[in-house]
């Protein structure tokens, strides 16, 4: 019995110490801070799973279940980018759940959402969550887990991946440089006088800023340099203080015009006003096209299974022909 | 649950993965002829497939957005014993009729069965 205590007391204590050690690490500032965040990060990581990471998670019910199961948690794959609707018809239909399909909503070709997940149903077809909030007025912007702006409604779905197009970001223009770009060698600094502001960028050439840095001290790193046509050098910092997956220009970090040489995206098409009446279901909306691929489906899976009945029926038979002929 | 092409590779699976065990149970219950082996190979190649089809036509018919509680996980493990329990006898009958070799034939379809069931369980787990 005093063995279970004196157990029960050091688990006590260390969970204790941990608690001290993170609530110093939320208000002790600056470098001390990351100094104490390192061992934090690293023995709390050890003992709570991965779920504890620091990864924006939508208020999504399908998403929440089944995520949370440690069976089917490898099903969710981690996206964090933006993307466009851009259906041939004019819009795209949200659906509850992927497995459900219950349409409980449409987006016209043009809106911008923010897919933080993907998941693939048992056809293959590929789907994101969104989180969205939509106003009075009908505008739609994604949203992040804050109340809806004036009132308006916060909602998630699940859309289908070839419905949107991706909005040009910093891991395109990664794969699309990908010859070009170097290694740093860690000795990249950035000096800024009194008074002045980093830009961060989405982008080199993007022309789209991702808010400025301050101040900056020996913890910034840059993992990869990128010379532009115009021979300005950038780096890409992966995390700073908060600020993740952003451009700087080495050659002229505090400058705010820079010239644009933008990625590609692929062309809005032609939006199209939504039906008054959503359709029921995805099946419905995509019309006999599935219910045909599912009956083909069947009847090949039943052909196999006749082929094999015959196939072993046909061995078999030669042993009852082989045995009764001794 | 909606049917998919991920069937084809679910039956495939299914079937290498089974006649390997079986053969390998077979082999430990001392039954070495090669005519043997086929028949137990041939036995078990009549019966997967069909059960593994079976068994997904009956869990997309009757519940197609899947078991989302216990009573309907319940009722997919009913189906599963009833379709298993139909592979058993077909097997152990046709040991029967043109086995040589098998003698107790009911209780070797019963174990070879139990251990490529449990056996193959265990192998999903590890994957």
């Amino acid at each position: 019995m005093r063995k279970i205590w004196r157990k029960a007391g050091a688990a006590c204590a260390l969970g204790a110490t941990l608690a001290v050690l993170a609530l110093g690490a939320a208000v002790i500032p600056g470098p001390l801070r990351n100094f104490m965040n390192e061992p934090i990060g690293k023995i709390v990581s050890g003992l709570f799973p991965a779920q504890a990471d620091v990864i924006w998670e939508p208020e999504d019910p399908f998403y929440m279940e089944k995520s949370w199961d440690e069976d089917r948690r490898d099903e969710f794959v981690h996206q964090d980018r933006n993307y466009f609707v851009n259906q041939e018809q004019g819009y795209l239909y949200v659906v509850d759940d992927p497995e459900n399909q219950n349409i409980t909503d449409g987006l016209e070709n043009g809106t911008l959402v923010y897919v933080s997940f993907t998941y693939t149903d048992s056809d293959g077809v590929n789907w994101g969550v969104i989180q969205y909030q939509r106003t009075a007025d009908g505008d739609v912007t994604p949203n992040y887990g804050a109340p809806g702006e004036d009132g308006a409604e916060v909602m998630t779905g699940w859309i289908r991946m070839e419905d949107v197009s991706l909005v040009y970001d910093s891991e395109a223009f990664m794969e699309e440089h990908r010859d070009e770009l170097e290694l740093a060698s860690g000795q990249e600094k950035v000096n800024l006088e009194e008074g002045e502001e980093m830009q961060c960028w989405t982008y080199p050439g993007s022309g789209s800023t991702s808010g400025t840095i301050p101040s900056v001290d020996d913890n910034l790193h840059v993992d990869y340099l990128y010379t532009d046509q115009d021979g300005r050098e950038w780096g890409h910092i992966v995390y700073y203080y908060g600020v993740r997956d952003v451009w700087i220009s080495l050659t002229d970090p505090t400058a705010t015009d820079l010239p644009v040489h933008a990625g590609k995206t692929d062309e809005i098409l032609p939006l199209k006003t939504l039906p008054q009446e959503l359709p029921a279901t995805m099946a419905e909306a995509l019309g006999e096209e599935n219910a045909a691929s599912g009956l083909s489906l069947w009847l090949t899976v039943l052909g196999l299974v006749a082929l094999s009945v015959g196939a072993s029926g046909a061995i078999i038979w030669y042993f009852h022909l082989h045995k009764t002929g001794e | 649950m909606k049917i998919g092409a991920w069937i084809f590779a679910s039956m495939g699976v299914s079937l290498t993965v089974t006649l390997i065990l079986e053969l390998v149970f077979a082999w430990t219950w001392k039954i070495r002829e090669r005519r043997e082996l086929m028949l137990v190979a041939a036995a078990n190649l009549m019966t997967n497939p069909a059960v593994v089809a079976f068994y997904y036509l009956a869990a997309v018919w009757l519940f197609p957005g899947g078991a989302k509680n216990g009573a309907e996980n319940i009722c997919l493990w009913a189906v599963k014993g009833i379709l298993e329990l139909a592979a058993i006898s077909v097997e152990a009958l046709s040991y029967r009729k043109y086995s040589r070799g098998i003698r107790r034939p009911w209780l070797f379809s019963i174990s070879a069965n139990l251990f490529s069931y449990w056996a193959g369980a265990f192998l999903q787990k590890l994957i």
